[in-house]
């Protein structure tokens, strides 16, 4: 560690040959703020750490984890080659991770456009203050205004009939057919005002010069946006990608779960709710352990990859 | 000249595209919302004919009334509103102790804190782990478990730690001079200086603890600790939503000695949803004048 020269704000006179020991101690205000984050960390992130050795045992709740047998990557195995699971869970968290990437990315950067490029302050605000307003409201009050809405009497089975394009009413929310584009569709509707923000914050930072400079060029309103704009938004959208990415194997719990049911089941089940269905209501907690691990390290894994081949693409990248 | 007034028709359709484009936004976003509200304030068995669209045929506030009285619900609100307001002052004094102190250049061994703080960000023990952790910590079961888990947030601390930094050191100086100790500074200087990214920050938080449902499905059991947004998770879930009808009408007749007015499970789910979602559409305008003024973005984009 270098020692860096003490600045005047500390209370009692310093000389520069003081060591790390008496630095400390003039410091120590600091060090007791720091106590308790500190003491937090530790607790709650870093010693469940140490549960990841349940992963390589056969645990059984009521014995002590000391008399558990090891039995290395059994339980790896067990889940990424011998269960019907791995398949089914992985492939709902990806597809639905995975469009709901491409469908709302393209939306959110024409919403963000449309909001910075809309003249009227009164109208923009308006605006702003209701599409943001979902991400305020929990998954669960979500779940019950959509249960509502696709119910056997809501407005969507009236629409359809009215329209005729269907004559009896679809049970959306039991159709397994359905689970996909309902979590589509609620995540992006849940989140497509609020993520905006960043684009926003990012349009603000584009040189206006360059948008005088193209007016006076000539250059109409699309040609600015596809120009100057566009362009411009380039690292944020590489650094959205990047935390996507490392995000595309861990679905949103909350919302899985509130819109799971029996009859859906097979395409709404992904990898965090079986973790928690295994590991917590069944008790296999080994199990769920070593998915757990997996998950973790193909998140990792995704995110300096996707990291790596943006850094190569364009030169910009997170870390 | 003719180029000039093509390029204005032009000009004229993108802004008519964008106000239409941001009216069916809004219509999609409300209707649901509307649609919900309709049904908590219509009469049961009018609602039951269907085609209830954004307006209460029957206008009733039986649905709402009933709720209220719930004595499940009523408890339930005020353990969200207790974890809401402790939990949140909790988070913000840890965090703004631990970004205040990290804020100092003169901190020995800052680089190495950080450090040490960021890679749980990135590994992170498992949902069994935590919950071993939370077994042998005593948590389980406990009220406790709502706030401590959530004392701290990294990304609340970079935020503070960024603000902090922007506050003139000369400030410290001279109250340090006038003989105040670290802790004094804190509190009198640079908390006071601070407080419109403060405010911000603890209404985020707030809404946070507020909307979570997954610590008390997790680690709560006893059913007198259970949150608002858990309670009506079961409802909205309908495992449990007849023998909540059945407990209502217990209630009701046991008290009142007649039968409850008709009351459908969907009244009273949706009247259940205006109730937790009010706090929120009161916060709502106090959180909007941060992200609008720019508070926010400034801090997204660091």
């Amino acid at each position: 560690m270098s020692i860096s020269p003490i600045q005047s704000n500390v209370p009692e006179v310093t000389s520069k040959k003081k060591n790390l020991l008496s630095k400390i101690i003039s410091q120590k205000h600091l060090l007791i703020m720091l106590a308790p984050c500190l003491i937090w960390v530790i607790l709650f992130c870093y010693t469940p750490l140490w549960g990841w050795y349940l992963a390589f045992v056969r645990y059984r709740p009521g014995f002590p984890i000391s008399s558990a047998p090891w039995v290395g990557l059994e339980n790896f195995d067990r889940f990424l080659f011998k269960s019907l699971d791995f398949g089914r869970v992985m492939r709902n968290t990806i597809v639905v991770n995975i469009l709901t990437l491409i469908i709302s990315m393209p939306l959110e950067i024409s919403l963000a456009i449309v909001i910075y490029e809309m003249r009227f302050k009164v109208y923009k605000r308006v605006m702003q203050t209701i599409s943001y307003l979902p991400y305020f409201i929990s998954w669960v009050i979500v779940g019950g205004i959509f249960f509502q809405f696709l119910s056997m009497q809501g407005v969507v089975n009236n629409l359809l009939i009215a329209l005729g394009i269907t004559k009896e009413p679809i049970m959306f929310l039991g159709m397994p057919s359905m689970a996909w584009p309902i979590l589509i569709f609620t995540r992006i509707w849940k989140n497509l005002g609020w993520s905006t923000i960043v684009y926003l914050g990012a349009m603000g930072g584009i040189d206006p010069n360059l948008y005088e400079a193209a007016y006076v060029d000539g250059a109409g309103r699309m040609k600015r946006i596809w120009h100057i704009t566009l362009p411009g938004l380039a690292p944020t959208i590489s650094v959205l990608l990047i935390l996507a990415a490392g995000g595309l194997i861990s679905g949103s719990f909350e919302q899985v779960y509130v819109f799971q049911n029996p009859a859906n089941m097979e395409y709404a089940d992904t990898i965090d709710t079986m973790v928690f269905r295994m590991g917590l209501q069944q008790a296999n907690f080994s199990y769920a352990t070593a998915v757990g691990i997996f998950n973790t390290f193909c998140s990792l894994a995704l995110l300096v990859f996707v990291n790596a081949v943006i850094k190569r693409i364009n030169g910009r990248s997170l870390f | 000249m003719r180029r000039r007034i093509k390029k204005y028709i032009s000009e004229e359709l993108f802004d008519i595209f964008n106000i239409a484009f941001m009216l069916l936004l809004c219509v999609a976003t409300l209707y649901p919302y509307l649609n919900v509200l309709a049904h908590a304030f219509n009469k049961g068995a009018d609602t039951a004919r269907g085609g209830l669209t954004i307006y209460p045929r029957v206008f009733t506030l039986e649905n709402l009334r009933t709720v209220l009285s719930n004595d499940e619900l009523k408890q339930a609100a005020i353990i969200s509103a207790a974890r809401t307001l402790t939990g949140t002052l909790l988070s913000i004094l840890i965090t703004a102790l631990a970004a205040y102190a990290l804020s100092k250049r003169y901190l020995p061994g800052r680089g190495a804190i950080l450090v040490f703080l960021t890679i749980p960000m990135f590994i992170s023990g498992t949902a069994v782990s935590n919950f071993i952790v939370m077994h042998h910590l005593g948590l389980l079961n406990n009220f406790l478990v709502y706030i401590i888990p959530r004392a701290f947030n990294f990304f609340n601390m970079i935020i503070m730690r960024t603000y902090f930094c922007t506050i003139p050191p000369s400030l410290e100086e001279s109250a340090e001079i006038d003989g105040a100790s670290g802790f004094l500074v804190f509190a009198r200087i640079i908390l006071p200086l601070s407080l419109p990214m403060l405010a911000a920050l603890s209404l985020f938080t707030a809404v946070g603890h507020w909307n979570d449902f997954f610590t008390n499905l997790l680690y709560i059991h006893d059913h007198r600790l259970n949150t608002l947004q858990y309670v009506l998770m079961k409802i909205v879930r309908e495992h449990n939503m007849m023998s909540f009808i059945n407990d209502l009408r217990i209630y009701q007749t046991g008290r009142t000695g007649e039968m409850v007015p008709q009351m459908t499970p969907e009244s009273i789910r949706n009247a259940a949803i205006i109730v937790a979602v009010f706090p929120i559409i009161v916060v709502y305008p106090f959180l909007q004048k941060y992200f609008i003024n720019g508070v926010i973005i400034g801090e997204v984009k660091e």
